[in-house]
């Protein structure tokens, strides 16, 4: 088979020395601090934090656990995804449910506050006119970076890793939000988490629509 | 005789080594083919899949982990493969219109499809020439002229994978191209 032999004579001569890929955790470092600073510097060149947030989370431990929670989802959502765009990985589903665990721990506080279970204080001070877009635009660049990792490493977008890519990169600004925005378990619901399940349900309708068109 | 290490032979690769890489991809290839035949039965592209893959494993080297196994690393590489294969060629059967479906008589048949193949040759013609002139070109000396990509990618001073991806750029172009013109 000749074709076959020149083929892949042509593919071995593009041969050059090169490094492996590091490891998921330092790639998944990169990623992160990254995307902190870049949609850090966003939101404080739109509007400065909550003046009073510091105080609050040394005195209020529900509320400090919940913002923790919040902070949590980035890393363990990250890890994941980096693990898994390494071609033959395979993980469990407890996996799946560990690196989720933190936002579905950060849902629950919020809304047992937003439902009256807890009593939490809730304040107008430093509420963000624009919180809930700034967390669907911002929400993009590290989703972007993740996507296109996956697509350098020669991935599939299935819809357990769409979603997670949604959860991790629509987390950053969220998180944040407990910080910058005002205080209100109500408000934390609908504008801070609701665009996060937002851009899950339209990365869920992305991969459907990638398994029939792509 | 004992097995090949492919672990072994991916891992001397990462120096630049061209001949244990070629030996790498010579020994792998078969194993391609065989995954790829037990998966989805003998596909009428099989080759072609098959270098698709390889030059997938090629792109992705530098993601496998020498403490890893070699084989679970490149047969998830080549399933991706054969999914994107069967999504591409499930959307264009979808676009396909067979013959049984068009109510015409013998006749009626023949000279459709003779007006309707002048007019798909010209329509394509113009559609290549509409084309960025590098891919036209990439287009022309080797799917009509019959150059390999080897051939022309030494013309042009590049690469094989190089003129193979700008070689389907000019696929997806002029797909989407004929389409449009054709109403397909």
């Amino acid at each position: 088979m000749a074709g076959k032999d020149d083929f892949i004579k042509g593919l071995a001569s593009e041969l050059t020395p090169y490094k492996p890929q590091q490891k998921p955790l330092v790639r998944f470092m990169y990623w992160f601090v990254f995307s902190m600073i870049a949609i850090l510097a966003v939101m404080l060149f739109i509007q400065n934090f909550r003046a009073q947030f510091f105080s609050e989370l040394a005195s209020d431990s529900f509320y400090f656990l919940e913002t923790l929670f919040a902070f949590l989802v980035v890393p363990s959502s990250g890890v994941l995804l980096f693990k898994l765009s390494v071609p033959g990985t395979e993980l469990k589903k407890s996996h799946y449910f560990l690196a989720l665990a933190p936002f579905i721990l950060f849902v629950t506080f919020v809304a047992l506050s937003a439902f009256g279970l807890v009593d939490q204080p809730s304040s107008m001070d430093g509420k963000r006119s624009t919180c809930m877009n700034e967390i669907l635009i911002l929400s993009w660049l590290p989703i972007l970076l993740m996507t296109f990792h996956f697509s350098k490493n020669q991935m599939h977008f299935s819809a357990q890793r769409l979603g997670l890519i949604g959860v991790a990169g629509a987390s950053i600004p969220a998180a944040f939000m407990q910080l910058a925005c005002m205080r209100s378990a109500e408000h934390v619901l609908k504008f801070h988490i609701g665009p996060v399940f937002f851009v899950v349900v339209v990365f869920l309708v992305l991969a459907f629509m990638l398994k029939r068109v792509r | 005789m004992s097995l090949p290490n492919f672990k072994e032979l991916m891992i001397q690769s990462q120096s630049g080594d061209q001949n244990t890489y070629e030996k790498l991809l010579q020994l792998i290839y078969p194993k391609v083919q065989a995954f790829l035949i037990k998966k989805a039965g003998p596909l009428a592209l099989t080759d072609d899949v098959c270098q698709d893959c390889l030059i997938a494993i090629h792109k992705a080297k530098h993601t496998y982990d020498p403490q890893k196994e070699f084989e679970p690393w490149m047969y998830a590489i080549v399933r991706n493969k054969l999914i994107d294969h069967f999504r591409k060629n499930q959307r264009l059967s979808k676009k396909e219109v067979t013959t049984d479906k068009i109510d015409v008589t013998d006749r009626q048949l023949h000279s459709y499809s003779d007006v309707k193949e002048d007019n798909i040759r010209q329509t394509l013609h113009d559609c290549i020439a509409w084309l960025p002139s590098e891919m036209r070109e990439a287009v022309e000396m080797i799917k009509i002229n019959g150059h390999s990509t080897k051939e022309y990618a030494e013309l042009k001073g590049t690469t094989e994978v190089a003129v193979r991806a700008r070689i389907s750029r000019a696929y997806k172009l002029l797909r989407t191209k004929l389409e449009k013109e054709l109403g397909w």
